[in-house]
């Protein structure tokens, strides 16, 4: 067999091990290492398996990945989603559709602090479901409303995914992070837009709350939005202007979100030591997943296999653009039945040299995968953020969820496409931060 | 089995509280260091004590990973197996994982000596390499501990076609 085969032959073993339920760290691990062992020799498989691991948990880059975890965790568990949504609720609850419009703007400003939808999903269902369920919202749609509208936690910086799509690739995790947050912005307002029109055309799902008076809106803007935006200041602001690298950005955020808890006497003792404990299982996890990843594409690179492809992409003949959507609809796919995470770092080795030979800006594509990737989380049969509302809801059907997450899943097509016509509203603050430096 | 069980599962939420201490750590290091140099100049050797914490809080992370089925998996075929099919499956896969990370530990521990031959050192400050290796390596062996006491589970499960109580 020549190394290309072997390459080939990789990826159906690759997904039969997936299905039978071996986690995906395992999974590229053992293929990576039988493979690399063949081509090569047992010895160097072990050697670079050992060294790949040693590397990637002591390494200063990647550090930054338990740090905005950890950061998520602290917010998540001293409940400054409540504030957030108190803030929103008074700005937006007395539209047609508000409270679930509340929501994701909401989940918009909890993204900023932290990295993860399903500890947006999470956090924002047991703060937003109460309040939906006392003015009557129809179930399935404000439960669909916060699955979908979790996604938003990735989009805006933060973003533990832009960091693995970042190291993955070796483009930079500061430019990634300004790429998230236009985009961010626009589909929050394709969301609520979405919400209002369902709530116009339809009065009965989510009926409009009360009204409340200008000055009410004001001040709770003001408590409750100005620790978050406290922190997005320093971490992004500090990330933005170059004050710190990635790493310091998460240690520092880490600890302004920590203050700002223990400021307003909301995380306990039980709180912070949960918030530590879900933060190390869950960076072992990501980390392992990283290690293993880096050990399959080591494996992918002697092969040829990632250089084949792109250069069939360049041969294929259609246009660039073609190929991009067709990438992108083997993304979402593949997230019907894969966790996003492990999908980025087992996929980016192949379409990531196709995106750049055919031109296509990586920080860009980088936006446009990762919400390729966030449709994953909202379809079935794997559609985790779904899970995790259903969870915390109770006594709903997941079904009546998937029903109604449909309006938003139009709504991210949408938004992919006016990335792809209009590349400018990702790279702006890019290119903007590129000239600064 | 049972007692086997609890102190497989002790273990691994221990060490992985000595990680979460490391975790805290990183961020002290990391805060202090960066007001440190804004007035004046950066801590000596930040970067190195950060990635030899990152072994710690990762190294010693892993084996409560896998205790608390926190990885990644696609279920949705398997699911649909009748119980018994899935313990066989989980058995076999469970086999695959137990054996390459058991290699992978002892690895660990021949490039950790490696390493101390060599008398390898972080550059600033110099503190040896290796103890944190053979400690991710000792991280690795709680792991396999943990996926054997998973594997023993399946196999009872998979003979007695129902969980132990």
């Amino acid at each position: 067999m020549t190394s290309l085969q072997v390459g080939l032959l990789s990826i159906p073993v690759l997904f039969i091990l997936l299905f039978l339920r071996l986690p995906v760290a395992f999974v590229m691990l053992v293929v990576g290492m039988s493979g690399f062992a063949y081509l090569n020799s047992p010895e160097s498989a072990l050697s670079i398996t050992a060294q790949t691991i040693y590397s990637n948990f002591a390494n200063y880059s990647l550090i930054v990945v338990p740090l905005f975890v950890w950061m998520g965790f602290i917010a998540f568990y001293s409940g400054l989603s409540s504030k957030i949504y108190d803030a929103t609720y008074k700005l937006m609850g007395s539209l047609p559709g508000g409270l679930a419009m509340a929501t994701i703007g909401a989940c918009t400003a909890f993204g900023a602090i932290c990295g993860s939808t399903t500890a947006t999903a999470a956090t924002m269902s047991a703060v937003a479901l109460p309040e939906m369920k006392r003015y009557n919202y129809d179930r399935s749609f404000s439960t669909a409303s916060i699955a979908a509208a979790a996604i938003l936690g990735v989009m805006i910086p933060p973003s533990v995914i832009f960091i693995l799509y970042g190291v993955a690739t070796g483009e930079s995790i500061r430019l990634l992070f300004l790429a998230g947050i236009i985009p961010g912005i626009l589909l929050m307002s394709l969301f609520m837009l979405t919400a209002c029109l369902k709530s116009i055309r339809d009065p009965a799902l989510g009926p409009p709350g009360p009204s409340i008076p200008l000055a009410d809106k004001l001040k709770a803007l003001f408590s409750g939005g100005m620790e978050v935006i406290f922190i997005f200041l320093v971490v992004i602001g500090g990330l933005f202007a170059g004050w710190f690298t990635p790493t310091e950005a998460g240690g520092v955020g880490a600890f302004a979100t920590l203050v700002v808890s223990l400021a307003r006497g909301s995380l306990s003792w039980k709180g912070f030591s949960n918030s530590l404990s879900d933060a190390i299982r869950l960076s072992a996890m990501i980390m392992f997943l990283s290690a293993a990843a880096f050990v399959y594409s080591r494996f992918l690179a002697i092969t040829g296999l990632p250089s084949a492809v792109a250069t069939l992409a360049v041969e294929i003949p259609f246009p660039p653009v073609v190929v991009i959507i067709s990438v992108l609809a083997v993304y979402f796919v593949l997230g019907l039945f894969i966790d996003g995470l492990a999908l980025i770092l087992m996929t980016t080795p192949i379409f990531y040299p196709v995106a750049t030979t055919l031109g296509f800006d990586p920080i860009w594509f980088g936006v446009i995968v990762v919400l390729a990737l966030g449709m994953g989380v909202i379809t079935p049969p794997v559609g985790a953020n779904v899970y995790v509302v259903a969870g915390v809801a109770g006594g709903i059907n997941v079904m009546d969820i998937f029903k109604g997450v449909w309006p938003y899943l139009f709504a991210i097509f949408l938004c992919i496409a006016i990335l792809i016509v209009f590349p400018e509203i990702a790279l702006f603050l890019p290119e903007l931060a590129k000239k600064n430096l | 089995m049972i007692f086997f069980e609890r102190i497989i599962e002790n273990i691994s939420r221990r060490i992985s509280q000595l990680g979460q201490v490391a975790l805290v750590l990183v961020m002290l290091l990391i805060v202090t260091n960066v007001i440190l140099r804004l007035p004046w100049r950066p801590l000596p050797g930040t970067v190195e004590m950060v990635e030899l914490l990152g072994a710690i809080l990762l190294g010693l992370g892993i084996a409560y990973c896998q205790q608390k089925k926190s990885h990644i998996f696609v279920s949705v075929l398997v699911d649909r197996f009748p119980l018994r099919v899935q313990a066989l499956v989980d058995a076999v896969t469970g086999l695959l994982a137990l054996f390459f990370t058991s290699l992978v530990a002892r690895q660990l521990f021949i490039y950790g000596t490696r390493m101390l031959e060599r008398g390898y050192t972080t550059g600033h400050l110099n503190i040896p390499v290796y103890p944190f290796i053979y400690l991710v390596g000792v991280g690795f062996i709680i792991l396999v501990l943990v996926l054997l006491k998973d594997l023993i589970n399946t196999v009872i499960l998979f003979t007695k076609g129902k969980e132990q109580t």
